[in-house]
């Protein structure tokens, strides 16, 4: 007997998976602090590459359009200029890189939250033999765990 | 009017029932033409063969945002590495930069520089900023000025190109005058920099109006949005000698405004799942399921007419 509700809710749980069920797994895997950490160190590496980078083509330019000589530079200021706009870029994308991936998470959360949910809704359906595998989902132990500190590690 | 949402429901119906083919195809088909328009460089041959930009093409529409972004940056470097090293090396630390500072925390948002770069190549470049204010918002303006500086920076591209050295040991010397060309442009360019003022202006102003709670907001956001960007070239062209056919502008602004309203009236199907193919399977039964979403779209009203007999 082929019940319709059932198939309803298979055909909405299979789509959520082929649609997000890869990427928001990699997301679930860490804790919001941990996926946050690993994330803003990617952010910082790209930025102080990007940063080293405009810093090059700043001191090109000093050097060759400006034609000041490398050995009159006085390098103690253009170091901490350099230290000082290499701070500001790193503080500015570990803030940006922690709203940009903490949104991802919340949203990764939504969409798994709303499958738990229809994973459970199918359980009622299922002989009570079986109930139990279905609690043992590997979803389900991580997102009991909500640790939220060190954000902008 | 009711004619008009029975087309309308009947579009959507039809988009959404073969989305997956019809995003994929127009996927590839913007890929291609960029590929092309990047081709039209003609310094490495080998990519410029029609083989090679449908293979361009398909890879296009199968990678992620962020590798699409790098394969364009590649495939420009690698046409100028043949003609120029100095120009290549130049372009690829300027893309290296946008990519990491933005396209790569950004990726979704850094659609709207193609898609910007794409209506400069097809002279309806009004339409971006019109887009980005009323589905993006304020954030939409860093992809809008880097697209802006793109296309305005491709043509110095060629005077680049002109300056090439002819032996390795006057490579720096080369490198750094293309650096100072670039700055000097970058610098003097008046066209560029107003283009960009009057874009974010445009973007802020359409973001602002289409947030209102009064009825139509969206559409009066467009309207306003198209005239803000008129009155702006306007006044470029009259302050400032900006390099700008003002003719051009009118028509292009009519037109993105048309387009955008087309875009508007349709929005509703982005919000929407689409149709899915699924197979899965319990204790019992093995099933493969199509599954169409309901447009429940606003129906026409229908008239019933009684004919009573006599």
């Amino acid at each position: 007997m082929i019940e319709e509700e059932k198939i309803k809710l298979m055909s909405k749980l299979a789509v959520y998976e082929k649609s997000y069920g890869t990427s928001d797994e990699k997301i679930n895997k860490y804790y919001k602090s941990d996926y946050v950490y690993i994330q803003n160190w990617w952010s910082r590496i790209s930025a102080v590459v990007g940063g080293i980078l405009l810093i090059g083509l700043m001191l090109f330019h000093k050097i060759v359009a400006q034609e000041i000589n490398v050995f009159d530079i006085d390098y103690r200021v253009y170091g901490t200029w350099i230290g000082i706009f290499m701070v500001i870029l790193i503080v500015f994308y570990s803030l940006l890189s922690t709203y940009v991936y903490g949104k991802r998470y919340e949203n990764a959360q939504g969409r798994i939250n709303n499958y738990l949910q229809m994973l459970r809704q199918l359980d009622e359906y299922k002989p009570s033999n079986q109930q139990e595998e279905v609690k043992e989902e590997a979803y389900e132990p991580n997102l009991s765990n909500s640790r939220d500190d060190n954000r902008l590690l | 009017m009711n004619q008009i949402y029975q087309i309308r429901e009947t579009i959507i119906g039809f988009y959404k029932t073969y989305e997956k083919v019809i995003f994929s195809i127009l996927r590839f088909i913007l890929s291609f033409i960029i590929f092309q328009f990047i081709s039209r460089m003609g310094y490495a041959v080998v990519l410029t063969k029609m083989p090679v930009g449908i293979l361009f093409g398909i890879i296009g529409t199968i990678i992620s945002v962020q590798w699409f972004f790098l394969l364009i940056v590649v495939v420009i470097c690698t046409h100028l590495a043949f003609v120029s090293i100095e120009a290549a090396v130049l372009v690829f630390v300027l893309s290296t930069i946008i990519y990491l500072l933005y396209i790569r925390l950004f990726p979704k948002q850094s659609l709207l520089i193609i898609a910007l770069i794409l209506g400069f190549y097809f002279r309806i470049p009004y339409v971006v900023p019109l887009f980005a204010g009323l589905f993006v918002g304020v954030s939409g303006i860093v992809p809008i000025i880097f697209g802006t500086l793109i296309w305005h920076f491709i043509p110095h591209i060629q005077s680049l190109i002109e300056m090439k050295s002819s032996e390795l040991m006057e490579m720096p010397n080369t490198l750094a005058n293309m650096y100072i060309s670039t700055i000097q442009w970058l610098a003097k360019d008046q066209t560029t920099i107003i283009t960009i003022i009057i874009f974010c202006v445009t973007v802020i102003t359409v973001h602002l109006i289409a947030k209102l709670s009064i009825d139509y907001s969206w559409y009066i956001a467009i309207g306003i949005g198209a005239v803000v960007n008129l009155i702006g070239f306007l006044i470029g062209l009259l302050i400032v000698d900006i390099d700008i056919n003002l003719f051009g502008v009118v028509l292009s602004t009519i037109a993105s405004m048309i387009i955008m309203f087309s875009i508007q009236f349709f929005h509703i199907i982005v919000d929407y799942s689409r149709a899915e193919r699924v197979e899965f399977e319990d204790e019992e039964n093995y099933y493969y399921v199509k599954i169409i979403p309901k447009i429940n779209l606003e129906k026409p009203k229908r008239e019933i007419k009684r004919i009573v007999q006599d």
